[in-house]
């Protein structure tokens, strides 16, 4: 799959069914350039009942944090993306959404990162993870949030 | 002519001379010349025999005399070079013609005895040097020839011990030095390799063995690297030439084994230079494999868990998915062995407890449903060591999983914490068969292995994280049964 990654793919709805719950659905964008991965993690974020969007790389991913009536409560990001592979992206959304939460996902992880990572108090889970931990993952990034 | 006449002449001649009966060859006269070179007085040598003018071992004998002396006094002159004895018992070559003549009506036969020990010194003298030249050539024939330093000594001994000359009871060997420092006999022919004599020989200047024997010191320059040493038989006399022919063999020797081993340590660093270079590429590739095999297989995974997920419980094709999860985890695990291997991560160094992380792992691996029935016995302890608790938790975790697959059921595992000055040792001894000697050399070889299930990289891996601490590996198995592995980890690594 390596260069064949998706264009933008952002599904964050700007008007829901049912505006009473609109609050109540938090909203996560998922930002992998592995649409499998990008799938299995938005369909079981769905599952469970959160609204989904997603992005194929950091310029999309870019352009639905500035395009969304509403900036996502979490935002899962993969490190290693087609035009990004550091914390970029990450600070770009601390810029312009600064109440949405960052989760940093990674398979590479050098110290370096995870130590600016950790600098920069965003969390960093390693991939591959099983996808039902992403139930927890996201329950403990929600806790931190209200804190 | 007058008989004093004869007298004079007889006496001033140069060589010894014999006046024999024609018929019982018994001694008539001897001359001047005669006394001085045998150191009998006249009338003493007239008493003698032959045989007590030889050496009288064959062929110089009195038999043979009589047989020579015999044809002379039939007509046909003799000439022969002899073996000759002098009052003393000194043993010297003499040069003999025999001829009849008839002196005043009575056949008598006149020995003509020539001194020829210079003429066979120098013989013996170009014959040792004809002798060493060919042997020393066929030695540096032999250094030239591709072969281990072992069987070279084998063959330098052959050509001493075997050849025509010197001649030697054949018997006799190379001790070298080892790296250790230590005399030992590298190479023999016909030595008992326990036996008291090969025992006695030390390093030092005297070498402390039987000097009826050529002891010859091989060393280079000043440096001394043991000692050639030829056994002779009782009757054996040493010999100047053999002397300088074997000191001349030992240097030449000394020069062989210092190339031979310049090259083995070449030829070591080499090879190591070589394995590095291709773990480097290895580690390259492990990279790139990561990257390409556990990224689609982790998309894979995540994506068969969803749609298993969705399936209704009651779906039959539920398990297959579980199933399916189960095999892309396994191939996960097979990636994440090859990358600890051919790319370990840098050794992150903290004190750590050696006994208690052996414990913790073993308890790790008792948990395995398949080996519950392996007990593991952690005995010993050991200061802190610097070293990567990761890293030393998989070096443990591969060892104690081979030492409990090698083992019976029930069988006990034992792992031994032992400090020594510079060490810390860790043993795991298991009670399983031990490892074949055909198979033991490759046991650190990647990819080898004699499981139907084994990546074949516990080993190598094990060795290679060990390497990363400045550690050593060895495995054994005694001749009790098992099989011991130990790991030498430094105390205080980089000193």
């Amino acid at each position: 799959m390596v260069g064949q990654h998706s264009d933008l793919a952002v599904t964050l709805p700007r008007d829901l069914p049912d505006g009473g719950k609109k609050a109540a659905v938090p909203r996560i964008l998922v930002v992998d350039d592995e649409p499998l991965v990008r799938w299995a993690i938005a369909q079981t974020l769905s599952d469970l009942n959160y609204e989904v969007g997603e992005a194929g790389d950091a310029a999309s991913a870019r352009r639905a944090i500035l395009d969304a009536d509403q900036p996502p409560d979490l935002a899962l990001l993969d490190l290693r993306l087609p035009d990004s592979d550091d914390l970029g992206l990450a600070f770009f959304i601390r810029t312009h959404a600064p109440d949405t939460t960052i989760v940093l996902m990674t398979a590479f992880g050098t110290p370096e990162i995870l130590a600016q990572a950790a600098a920069f108090g965003v969390p960093v889970v390693n991939k591959p993870f099983d996808m039902s931990e992403l139930t927890v993952i996201v329950d403990r990034a929600f806790t931190l949030r209200t804190l | 002519v007058t008989d004093a006449t004869y007298r004079t002449i007889f006496d001033l001649a140069n060589d010894a001379m014999f006046l024999h009966d024609g018929r019982t060859g018994a001694i008539l006269d001897v001359n001047q010349k005669m006394t001085e070179l045998y150191g009998y007085a006249r009338e003493e040598a007239c008493r003698l025999t032959v045989a007590d003018l030889s050496a009288n071992a064959p062929p110089h004998t009195q038999e043979r005399a009589i047989v020579l002396l015999s044809a002379a006094a039939s007509g046909t002159p003799q000439q022969f070079e002899w073996l000759a004895k002098d009052r003393a018992g000194r043993l010297f070559w003499v040069e003999v013609s025999l001829k009849q003549v008839v002196l005043d009506g009575d056949e008598r036969l006149l020995a003509n005895v020539r001194d020829i020990t210079e003429r066979k010194n120098a013989e013996r003298a170009i014959h040792a040097s004809h002798e060493s030249q060919k042997t020393l050539n066929a030695l540096l024939r032999l250094a030239l020839a591709d072969l281990a330093l072992d069987e070279l000594l084998h063959r330098a001994l052959a050509l001493v011990l075997q050849g025509a000359w010197p001649q030697t009871q054949g018997v006799g060997g190379v001790f070298l030095v080892n790296d250790e420092g230590t005399l030992v006999l590298a190479s023999h022919i016909g030595l008992d390799p326990q036996g008291a004599t090969v025992r006695s020989v030390g390093l030092a200047d005297d070498c402390g063995c039987n000097s009826d024997d050529y002891c010859t010191p091989i060393a280079a320059g000043d440096t001394p690297l043991g000692w050639l040493k030829v056994y002779l038989s009782a009757s054996h006399r040493l010999d100047v030439y053999e002397e300088e022919f074997l000191g001349a063999f030992a240097s030449t020797l000394a020069g062989i084994i210092v190339r031979k081993r310049g090259e083995q340590r070449l030829r070591a660093a080499d090879d190591q230079l070589r394995e590095q270079a291709a773990l480097v590429r290895l580690g390259e590739m492990a990279a790139v494999v990561a990257h390409e095999v556990k990224n689609p297989l982790a998309a894979v995974r995540g994506a068969i868990q969803v749609i298993g997920r969705r399936l209704p419980p009651e779906n039959r094709d539920a398990a297959i998915i579980q199933q399916v999860i189960a095999r892309l985890d396994a191939l996960d695990e097979l990636m994440r062995d090859m990358l600890l291997f051919a790319r370990p991560p840098k050794a992150q160094f903290m004190p750590v407890d050696i006994a208690a992380l052996a414990r913790e792992t073993s308890e790790l691996v008792s948990q395995d449903a398949g080996l519950r029935e392996v007990r593991f016995e952690v005995h010993g302890a050991a200061p802190a060591v610097n070293a990567d608790p990761n890293l030393m938790k998989s070096v443990l975790l591969n060892l104690l999983l081979n030492a409990a697959h090698a083992s019976q059921h029930a069988a006990t595992v034992r792992i031994t914490v032992v400090d020594t000055d510079r060490f810390c040792c860790i043993t795991v001894a298991d009670a399983g068969p031990g490892i074949p000697p055909e198979i033991r050399e490759r046991i650190f070889v990647p990819f080898f292995t004699t499981k139907a299930r084994g990546t074949g990289l516990g080993l190598p891996t094990a060795k290679r994280l060990v390497e990363a601490h400045s550690g050593r590996i060895r495995v054994e198995c005694p001749p009790g049964g098992g099989t011991v592995v130990t790991v030498e980890l430094p105390r205080f690594p980089g000193t």
